[in-house]
């Protein structure tokens, strides 16, 4: 179990030392922009929300409730910042992102859940199991990072794009798998 | 739960979800409904996408987030990074305290500028105060195994390998920050030099770190200020440039090519390049599909003048003079029936039209137009009977770098050319340029020509588009029929269709639709594909 305590961190930081929220940053970062990334197709724009979303914490501090869930309490500004994003870019919205939206209303509360799934151990394991994927499979992780479209990447690994889905698929499941043992070992 | 890795719904939400992928109403509509009722590809779906976006973000690194540092000030506390905070320990405590009010008022660049500045002084000092006298220093390793990396000072013609995980470095002198990921095998040359032999690695250089090079077995990456990514194995090496220009020259310092944010390219062992994404003018190059030739498709020639059969051009002005598009001039004028010189040129493969749209750089060596002179540029022809999808006036809007030249009947109706071209500066075709409207990379918009009546038959129509010279080329044209109310982008503009002889396959559409986007976000233009816009070629030329 993490020891880490924001409840007591908050209270220093609403003492006057603001630059103990970086440590708030650091424990609930990944959290919120992979919360955010998830949901949101441009990368920058993600990471633009997340920092919002920790501004607007940070400025709210004082209303947050010591001693009730302060990860529940940061995302739900984070969903806030997504809903206005949402709303802002909905006017110039083409017929993908309108479809991307219905998809992700539908599957909302599995969403919700999958997020909540994840606990800041297993976040930190993340990047620790990415390590431990097979080269190629983590090639393929990294180049949708890189930019590297779809097609190009079957082009280049000699796959058809749904066969590399079904790659990327199967290498989520193992990070999720590595991510779930107490301790790690190899993904796959 | 089910396996839905050979699900076809579940791989298209993906396709759709990641990569825009082109779908159908009906089928957007089926995938909806699934969804709606099918608990397990909603988890699915829901976990897959969540994880995808944690990977994204654990893999892009920390991103710098200047407004909440500007708001939490310069960090001192352990919260930091290693890196910060071993700048922060050696300031004397009086001088921190001015910085860091000062740092706080000051614009972001100027707090970026401070921030390397006290990078500097800090390596400085150090290498006053230490014994240690190395070029670099570790500052992060994760791995799965106990490391004694971690802080570890690299001197210059060290040896550094690690099997995997990630180890992230910085130059004292230069301030450049390396991110390496295992397994990884590279020397450090010097304070601005490293050589790769194996892995990857991502180099962040400040402004007076500019001139860092990295070294492959292939090639040299001299960096100008930027980020970029560099891989090396026994195959090749690659770069990807996130930033900035990074300049690539052989090892043998034979002459470098510049590469700018976005681009990417392979090279071998054999000395083979392949760019890939290259982003010259920022616009993104369909790839080229079959172009085999059928009487329902609008076919073509592309044409260049052999390598080597005439002198090399001095100077812009003598180019001018001696390019392909020149050359073309008699064809247009004689309403394309003066083709005695064509002979002269060389040709690539039969063209199928597929409408013009993006970048077009590499186009000529796709479809093997080789040996030709690219000083002098290429020329592409498509010819044949186009039947409108019903009478009416049309008009087109378009803009070439370079060429671009529509003729109906033998008479030239549309014009979209550089200002240098001579098609624009010989044939005073009518022409309206429109700096509202953006368009790819012309700074005065869209061209449009004027209504042109069409009626029920097919017309005899002809279009030319190429380049003047070299292979920096890019196109769009696009179609408008009055009265048709078009959708408008939320700046105002119509989104006229693409100019199509045949309506694209899926994997064309996915492509045309990144296309369009990279138009909507980067320089806010955009048009349309529509079926009811496309003109039937009725035989082939």
């Amino acid at each position: 179990m993490s020891d880490f305590d924001p409840d007591e961190i908050i209270q220093e930081v609403l003492a006057g030392n603001k630059d103990r929220f970086r440590l708030l940053v650091r424990e609930y970062g990944l959290l919120v922009r992979g919360y955010l990334s998830a949901r949101v197709y441009h990368l920058e724009d993600a990471e633009d929300l997340a920092q919002e979303a920790f501004l607007t914490a940070y400025a709210k501090l004082s209303t947050y409730e010591i001693g009730t869930n302060f990860r529940a309490w940061l995302l739900t500004i984070a969903k806030f910042q997504l809903s206005n994003h949402w709303r802002k870019s909905s006017r110039r919205a083409n017929a993908m992102d309108k479809f991307r939206h219905q998809i992700a209303e539908t599957i909302q509360p599995e969403m919700n859940k999958a997020s909540d799934d994840l606990n800041n151990l297993k976040l930190q394991k993340l990047l620790h199991c990415i390590t431990l994927l097979p080269d190629r499979t983590r090639h393929l992780i990294r180049a949708g990072l890189d930019g590297v479209r779809m097609e190009i990447l079957a082009e280049e690994m000699s796959l058809k794009p749904n066969a590399i889905y079904q790659l990327r698929h199967r290498a989520h499941l193992a990070l999720r798998k590595c991510m779930e043992k107490k301790t790690t070992q190899p993904a796959s | 739960m089910k396996n839905l890795d050979q699900d076809r719904d579940f791989l298209d939400l993906l396709a759709a979800w990641h990569e825009n992928k082109s779908l159908s109403p009906a089928r957007k509509k089926a995938l909806i409904a699934r969804l709606e009722n099918d608990q397990d590809l909603r988890t699915e779906l829901a976990r897959e996408i969540e994880m995808a976006g944690l990977t994204r973000v654990a893999q892009a690194g920390e991103h710098r987030w200047l407004e909440l540092e500007e708001k939490l000030g310069v960090a001192k506390e352990e919260s930091s990074s290693n890196f910060e905070s071993s700048i922060m320990e050696v300031l004397p405590e009086s001088s921190y305290s001015k910085q860091s009010s000062r740092i706080i008022s000051f614009p972001r660049l100027a707090w970026l500028g401070l921030a390397a500045g006290l990078a500097f002084l800090f390596f400085q000092m150090k290498e006053k105060n230490s014994p240690e006298t190395g070029v670099a220093q570790v500052i992060r390793i994760e791995s799965e195994e106990e490391s004694s990396d971690q802080d570890r000072i690299l001197r210059k013609g060290e040896e550094f390998t690690i099997e995997q995980g990630l180890v992230e470095m910085a130059f004292r002198e230069t301030g450049v920050n390396l991110v390496g990921t295992g397994p990884l095998d590279m020397t450090i040359m010097g304070n601005d030099r490293v050589f790769l032999k194996e892995g990857e690695i991502k180099l962040v250089v400040p402004p007076q770190g500019i001139g860092f090079v990295v070294d492959t077995m292939e090639r040299k990456f001299v960096d100008l200020g930027t980020s970029f990514v560099v891989q090396a194995n026994e195959k090749g090496s690659k770069i990807l440039v996130l930033e900035g220009e990074v300049a690539v020259g052989g090892r043998d310092d034979s002459p470098s090519k510049l590469m700018g944010k976005g681009s990417m390219a392979d090279f071998d062992r054999n000395g083979k390049v392949q760019m890939r994404g290259e982003k010259e003018s920022g616009v993104p190059e369909l790839s080229v599909p079959p172009m085999i030739q059928t009487d329902f498709s609008l076919n073509g020639k592309i044409f260049g003048i052999e390598k080597g059969s005439e002198p090399r051009p001095k100077g812009k002005e003598e180019v001018q003079e001696i390019t392909i598009t020149k050359r073309f001039l008699p064809l247009i004028k004689s309403g394309f029936k003066n083709q005695k010189k064509l002979g002269q040129f060389v040709q690539g493969r039969p063209l199928r039209f597929f409408g013009i749209a993006g970048s077009y750089n590499h186009f000529p060596e796709n479809v093997s137009l080789d040996s030709y002179s690219t000083i002098h540029g290429w020329m592409a022809w498509y010819s044949g009977k186009v039947k409108a999808p019903e009478p009416g006036k049309y008009r087109f809007w378009g803009y070439a770098d370079n060429n671009l030249l529509v003729s109906i009947n033998g008479k030239a109706v549309f014009e979209g050319s550089r200002a240098d071209s001579h098609f624009r500066n010989d044939l005073k075709v009518f022409r309206n340029n429109h700096p509202s409207f953006p368009c790819l990379n012309s700074r005065s918009g869209f061209a449009r020509g004027k209504w042109i009546t069409i009626g029920d038959k097919p017309v005899q129509f002809d279009l030319l588009f190429g380049e003047r010279s070299e292979n920096l080329t890019s196109g769009i044209l696009l179609i408008e029929k009055e009265g048709v109310p078009y959708d408008k982008t939320y700046w105002g503009q119509p989104m006229w269709p693409l100019f199509l002889t045949e309506f694209p396959s899926d994997a064309q559409l996915t492509e045309i639709d990144q296309l369009r986007m990279h138009m909507e976000e980067n320089i806010k233009g955009s048009f349309s594909v529509s079926k009811e816009a496309v003109w039937k070629a009725t035989s082939g030329s």
